[in-house]
């Protein structure tokens, strides 16, 4: 009994810790475990079960956060737009039909409200400063990312982030930001030759 | 012209290696083209350190302490708000409809009323048909004798 216990938390820890760690699919075992678990928490947060909510958020909020983060670029408006992805998602709760589901659920919402923010932001309009970025440290370097990809439009921006940062794959991407893996594919190679000119001729300022 | 072409099929087959696996030729294509092509190893070498820089400015900000908390907070007040915003509506038309159907009990029994014991003035003419400058005045209905008003004197003739 003890021993089908341990196995039990054991499973749940693992399957927790594949959630958090950020991953949208996860290897056939580990995923379907996380799932399940998922899918019992969804099910007592329909319930009102206010310890299954604060699970939850838990659960997904590191991810959230991150990867609100890494689209925006500004820790506050990642927090924000997290809550706001949670808020939203409980909301919508009677629109997943499947509770096994949620974590990719949730994600879709947090990207698109990412999305939003960035197009309702205007390009910003101000010359690169001069650095070079090839020999200075990886603050430098964070910093300008940071201003290049201030200057793609929201959906180029949010496809280079999810790929290249977030290490989603192609079809990851597709089902996030709800469009075919083609558009993606035609996403990914023009934010990836617009970062590169911005980034030589950045080079080319210094 | 020949360099050109053959510099854009490499970058193609390259973009298409991202998400499937290429055949035997092509993948021979690549390495012989990469192996020639001063151009495509500047334009390879500066792929691969964007995809790192890229990588390298990921944010591993994982939010504040308080975050889960405020949170569900959030979520209850959300609930409560959408609860009373459901509610609000429905309470207001309930109230507004009591407030009708009590103003319609309340003429409908003042009339009922009036009907049973009819008091107020009516004038004389109305009465009996006739013109104003014939029989001018009013008279009670109902009076009382006491109340009546005092016969009018005998004229002298």
């Amino acid at each position: 009994m003890t021993t089908v216990a341990t196995k039990q938390a054991a499973m749940e820890l693992s399957a927790n810790k594949y959630v958090q760690a950020g991953h949208v699919e996860a290897p056939s075992g580990t995923y379907s475990d996380a799932r399940l678990e998922e899918a019992k928490l969804i099910r007592r947060v329909r319930q009102g079960d206010d310890d299954a909510l604060r699970d939850v958020v838990e659960r997904h909020r590191i991810r959230l956060i991150r990867t609100a983060c890494n689209i925006l670029r500004d820790a506050m408006e990642a927090e924000d737009v997290a809550q706001e992805a949670f808020l939203k998602a409980f909301r919508e709760l009677h629109r997943l039909r499947d509770d096994r589901a949620f974590a990719s659920f949730i994600y879709r919402i947090c990207v698109r409200l990412c999305v939003d923010r960035l197009r309702l932001k205007r390009a910003e309009p101000s010359p690169l400063e001069p650095s070079s970025p090839a020999q200075h440290g990886s603050i430098e370097n964070r910093v300008l990312v940071e201003r290049l990809l201030a200057r793609l439009p929201a959906d180029l921006r949010t496809t280079l982030v999810l790929r290249e940062m977030e290490q989603l794959s192609y079809e990851e991407v597709a089902r996030v930001m709800d469009v075919p893996v083609g558009t993606v594919r035609s996403r990914l190679h023009s934010a990836r030759e617009r970062f590169r000119a911005l980034w030589l001729a950045a080079n080319e300022q210094d | 012209m020949f360099l050109r072409n053959s510099c854009r099929r490499y970058k193609k087959l390259r973009d298409r290696r991202s998400w499937e696996s290429l055949g035997e030729r092509s993948t021979k294509f690549l390495a012989t083209h990469i192996a020639n092509c001063p151009a495509c190893r500047q334009w390879e070498g500066d792929e691969e350190r964007l995809s790192r820089i890229l990588r390298l400015a990921k944010r591993e900000y994982e939010g504040r302490p308080g975050f889960t908390e405020a949170t569900v907070k959030a979520v209850h007040n959300d609930r409560l708000r959408r609860r009373s915003a459901t509610w609000r509506p429905v309470a207001l038309g309930a109230v507004t409809a009591a407030f009708a159907v009590a103003a319609a009990l309340q003429l409908v029994t003042d009339s009922a009323n009036q009907l049973a014991s009819p008091t107020g003035e009516a004038k004389r003419h109305e009465l009996r048909g006739l013109p104003d400058s014939v029989m001018p005045g009013t008279f009670k209905l109902f009076d009382t004798p006491s109340q009546a008003a005092p016969d009018p004197e005998p004229f002298d003739v």
